[in-house]
């Protein structure tokens, strides 16, 4: 029996959404921390709505391409990892320091035993995040993903913390007409820095971090895999940022066929 | 007063960053940082702490103040009568390591919006003093340094039993942001 043609809202083009012309703001608001609950509803509205611990709101003053939405998700995991000393450097430093071929750094490994193994698990980690972070660029080209959970701890049910990239307000755009991504990011990150999500002073212990982001049921996915009842956990939300782009964000109703995937790789950091 | 070592060429970030660098991990503070092994900037950085160290321990340093394109400066206050009391003060080496940690990871969070510095950067280092302060010899006055167009974060502070220090960012808005 032949499979149903699936009907994937491809990134490049969404029907039926009405666009209207409106003028933009140069500088975008002012980034508020809110501190009290979220008043807008969540793009699936079958799934409970859970207190919020703190909730960044970011606008970007025009459209984002889907490239985009890879970035800032994939660049918020490895600001997490390192900001919840999940790994002991950010991404970038660790794969320049345990990469370079230099007699130096091989001479320090192969005097120090301890070394070697800070050097095999280094290796180890940032093979596995590479990993996810290589399929999630091929899970945002299948489909569009309006939300993005990173968990930490516990289980993807049940973690200890985790945090929410919300995208669903973000319509997608040609790439020709989207903005820098890099400035997207600066934006993104400042106000991820100015809301303070991670003045813990206590060292959190190391612990497994789990993707999961939503995606179309037919979109195809074979790398991550299909959770089709999941739900949010309602314990252990620390943040959730949510980006909007000034437009008419996408009916929730279109969200219908979005359903959970979950990274089959636990990503396992390490301390130095 | 605003002093800053005198030297004949400025040392510049590529140089630091340059493939001959190499940049070992350091263990403090109950974090991994890297440090340069370039034997120019660390001769250049062990002057100015040496120094620093000085005046910090005779409280009278008010800022120091870390010029790339962008600036990072570091708002000391420096308690005087901490030498004159009788009493101890208390403040566990952990809960001050737990805040200089605290600060640091802040510090490399925020790389992740500055600007990027696309052509090499030299770097500076200038300290604000008390007024009456006699200049080393190897130091020179020097101006502040301002940033037009510029954009501040503010940063957490920690504090020892002595100093509190307060720490900003300001940087150059780049044009397409």
């Amino acid at each position: 029996m032949a499979a149903p043609e699936p009907e994937v809202l491809s990134p490049a083009a969404v029907p039926d959404l009405e666009w209207y012309e409106k003028s933009e703001e140069t500088d975008a608001p002012q980034i508020e921390l809110l501190e009290t609950t979220s008043t807008q509803e969540p793009p699936n509205p079958s799934e409970p709505f859970c207190p919020r611990d703190c909730m960044v709101p970011v606008v970007f003053p025009g459209p984002v391409s889907q490239e985009g939405c890879c970035r800032f998700t994939c660049e918020l995991l490895k600001h997490i990892m390192y900001q919840r000393q999940q790994l002991p450097l950010p991404y970038e430093q660790l794969k320049h320091f345990y990469r370079k071929a230099s007699p130096q750094a091989e001479e320090v490994v192969r005097k120090k035993p301890r070394a070697e193994v800070s050097s095999r698990k280094c290796q180890q980690a940032l093979a596995e995040l590479e990993s996810v972070l290589s399929h999630l660029e091929g899970f945002f080209a299948r489909t569009l993903v309006p939300r993005v959970l990173i968990l930490l701890g516990g289980s993807a049910l049940c973690p200890k913390e985790f945090y929410e990239l919300d995208l669903s307000r973000l319509a997608p755009n040609s790439v020709d007409q989207s903005l820098s991504t890099a400035a997207c990011l600066r934006r993104l990150f400042r106000a991820i820095f100015m809301a303070d999500a991670f003045s813990e002073l206590q060292a959190p212990p190391l612990m497994g971090t789990i993707v999961m982001a939503q995606g179309h049921r037919d979109c195809g996915e074979d790398w991550f895999r299909p959770k089709l009842n999941y739900r949010v956990p309602s314990r252990g939300h620390k943040l959730t940022v949510t980006l909007s782009c000034g437009r008419p964000s996408i009916q929730s109703t279109a969200w219908e066929d979005y359903i959970w995937f979950q990274a089959p790789v636990t990503l396992r950091g390490f301390h130095e | 007063m605003v002093l800053q070592l005198a030297q004949e060429q400025g040392i510049t970030l590529h140089r630091i960053a340059g493939i001959n660098s190499i940049l070992y991990q350091l263990q403090k503070y109950g974090l991994t940082l890297l440090v340069t092994t370039d034997l120019e900037v660390i001769k250049y950085l062990n002057n100015v702490v040496e120094q620093l160290k000085d005046w910090l321990y005779k409280c009278s340093v008010q800022k120091l103040v870390v010029v790339i394109s962008n600036i990072e400066s570091f708002d000391i206050e420096c308690d005087k009568t901490a030498k004159d009391d009788s009493a101890p003060r208390e403040k566990s080496q952990k809960a001050i390591q737990d805040e200089i940690r605290s600060v640091i990871r802040q510090i490399t969070a925020i790389v992740t919006f500055l600007p990027l510095l696309e052509v090499s950067c030299s770097f500076d280092l200038l300290i604000y003093t008390d007024k009456d302060l006699v200049v080393p010899e190897k130091w020179e006055e020097s101006g502040p340094q301002f940033i037009t167009n510029s954009e501040e974060v503010r940063l957490r502070s920690f504090t020892t039993t002595i100093h509190k220090v307060n720490s900003m960012v300001a940087y150059k808005i780049p044009v397409n942001d």
